[in-house]
């Protein structure tokens, strides 16, 4: 089923045209690899989706309903955002935070029902967490902290998981173990759209590739066909190297695409 | 260990129960002493008109108006700094508390508040409002957190020049030194007049702050996830900013400046709710009741000929123990 539907989706932010016409879909049990480069609109199209942002013209469909027609805390349930900025301001412990995930389910002025307390083990033990719950979120690792993190996330059961760039600053272990449960919630049914920078990530995870460059839609597609030379010249400015392991494709940066002016060199993307 | 829930429910009864011991206290201590006993048979069995009169005039209102005024600024303190997300925060980041003060500063250089019993507080309440208004118009415009705080400067600052403007071109030094024991803050001789003007406008600004504290807890992990878990951010900055003010401006322009209970008092009662901002408010409104009985009795035990003004004695309270606080948690206060 057709969970995400953006069509023709244009906003602006403070009179700059950041997404111009957008068309982009998600299925359920899919991960699309949200990728382009820094400020090609990506943060703004999750931001969109979820209804943060004041939208041009366009709709966005979640379920197949137009967004305004939810309500807050129906689309709350729906859809759980992981944001870039994970900073918790005061110190929470684990389980608290991974508790607040029930906060869309929760009525006001009522506490946790026994469901809510097996729902959060549920998640807690899913993502690895559990032996942290009573650590404070701040003093964690960052591996650990993205974890509670995307626990939170799951906590509220969405059909939908958005994230922005939720491996940034991790080791490679954790960056694998991250996608790896991006997977297997896919698996089980979630639909995941997920914004990530390292090319062999979004090439080895994801089933789908949407790229953006300065809020079009450049391509759309298999992780092979997305990531190919031209595209990434024209969306990274960059050449890469290529290889190929277990029939998916490891994708290296090579160079900056520099070309030739009248005053020598200059490198593509900048000014 | 205790399950997070059953431990919020002690310590909100805990400090219930302390609140009414201090306010106990509070109706038997003064220049006239009271025994219990004195004061139950004296109101009740063998009617005694001077403990009528100094429990109805006198002890019933301040210890009242302790208890409203002191709830006012923790509860504000403690949502201010979660609104903010910012552990600096204090009900004053606003301007509100100088608004208020500013007001009736000018009630006193314009004679009105000998004009009639209830000019003072009344002015200070309008002059809190005035600044409420600015401070939502600045709103208005999908402000950020950081435009609030410095437009909150920016009010007080102003507020605080026209408070000087006034002592600046006062007719006298004995005005100069009404004003400014009135803004050093007290509970002395307010009938209960003050509180029926504060009241009613307290306690609505209590529920709007109160109904903030779901609001407050997704807050934690910053706007956008608020937003994303089904609060509307719009409708939690206008709670915020109209219910702080509602509670806090009544709150000054009743009592005068009172610093320091409004960003200490958090700060004491977060370790024992784990750091929740939402759990945080109701106790912080207590523990701020506390803090103003307990300090105001001090006030009424220490006699040294000059009365010893309320906000002097909640600082001096107040800030060794926010030191010591900090002395001993160093790392883990933010």
């Amino acid at each position: 089923m057709q969970t995400i539907t953006v069509s023709n989706l244009n906003v602006y932010r403070r009179q700059r045209h950041i997404l111009k016409c957008v068309n982009v879909s998600a299925h359920e049990g899919e991960v699309v690899g949200l990728i382009g480069a820094n400020g090609s609109g990506k943060s703004t199209l999750l931001k969109a989706i979820l209804g943060l942002l004041p939208v041009e013209s366009g709709k966005v469909e979640i379920m197949g309903k137009h967004q305004d027609t939810y309500q807050r805390s129906e689309l709350a349930k729906a859809i759980a955002y992981m944001d870039q900025d994970n900073e918790c301001n005061w110190p929470l412990q684990v389980r608290s935070v991974v508790e607040l995930g029930r906060m869309p389910h929760q009525a006001p002025f009522t506490s946790l029902t026994d469901e809510d307390h097996d729902i959060v083990n549920t998640v807690m033990k899913t993502v690895c967490v559990e032996a942290l719950a009573e650590r404070t979120l701040n003093l964690l690792s960052g591996g650990e902290k993205h974890r509670v993190l995307l626990a939170r996330a799951l906590a509220s059961q969405p059909a939908i998981l958005l994230a922005d760039e939720p491996v940034a600053g991790l080791d490679p272990y954790h960056q694998l173990h991250l996608m790896e449960l991006f997977r297997d919630q896919a698996q089980a049914g979630k639909t995941i759209i997920v914004i990530l920078h390292d090319l062999t990530l979004v090439s080895r995870y994801c089933d789908r590739l949407v790229l953006l460059s300065e809020g079009n839609v450049l391509a759309n597609g298999e992780p092979k066909e997305v990531l190919d030379t031209d595209n990434l010249r024209e969306a990274y400015g960059i050449h890469a190297q290529y290889f190929e392991n277990e029939g998916k494709q490891a994708v290296i940066p090579w160079s900056c695409h520099a070309h030739s002016t009248d005053n020598g060199w200059k490198f593509s993307r900048l000014p | 260990m205790i399950p997070p829930n059953k431990r919020y429910l002690y310590l909100i009864s805990a400090m219930t129960l302390l609140l009414g011991v201090c306010f106990v206290v509070s109706l038997l201590v003064g220049s006239v002493m009271l025994t219990p006993q004195r004061l139950l048979s004296g109101l009740f069995h063998e009617v005694d008109m001077m403990v009528q009169l100094v429990f109805w005039e006198i002890r019933l209102p301040r210890a009242l108006l302790g208890v409203c005024v002191g709830f006012s600024l923790g509860l504000t303190g403690a949502v201010m700094q979660g609104y903010m997300r910012n552990p600096l925060a204090d009900p004053g980041v606003l301007g509100i508390t100088s608004g208020a003060a500013m007001g009736a500063v000018i009630t006193f250089y314009t004679g009105l508040a000998n004009a009639f019993e209830l000019a003072l507080p009344l002015g200070g309440v309008l002059g809190g409002l005035l600044i409420l208004c600015m401070v939502v118009m600045m709103a208005g415009r999908s402000a950020s957190v950081q435009t609030l705080i410095l437009a909150g400067i920016a009010f007080s600052t102003l507020a605080g020049a026209i408070i000087s403007l006034v002592l600046n071109f006062s007719p006298n030094p004995h005005a100069v030194l009404d004003i400014v024991f009135w803004l050093l803050g007290s509970l002395k001789d307010r009938s209960i007049n003050n509180l029926y003007l504060a009241l009613p406008l307290m306690v609505p600004g209590w529920a709007m702050l109160l109904y903030c504290s779901r609001a407050l807890r997704a807050l934690t992990l910053g706007e956008d996830t608020a937003a994303s878990m089904g609060f509307s951010m719009k409708q939690v900055r206008y709670l915020v900013i109209v219910g702080s003010a509602l509670a806090v401006g009544p709150a000054i322009a009743v009592t005068g400046s009172i610093g320091f209970v409004g960003l200490v008092v958090p700060h004491l009662i977060r370790p024992l709710v784990a750091g929740d901002p939402g759990r945080l408010l109701w106790l912080s409104g207590l523990a701020g009741a506390v803090l103003l009985s307990v300090s105001d009795i001090v006030v009424r035990l220490i006699s040294l000929g000059q009365e010893l003004k309320l906000g002097v004695i909640t600082s001096l309270i107040g800030a060794p123990f926010f030191f010591f606080l900090l002395f001993k948690m160093r790392r883990e206060v933010v």
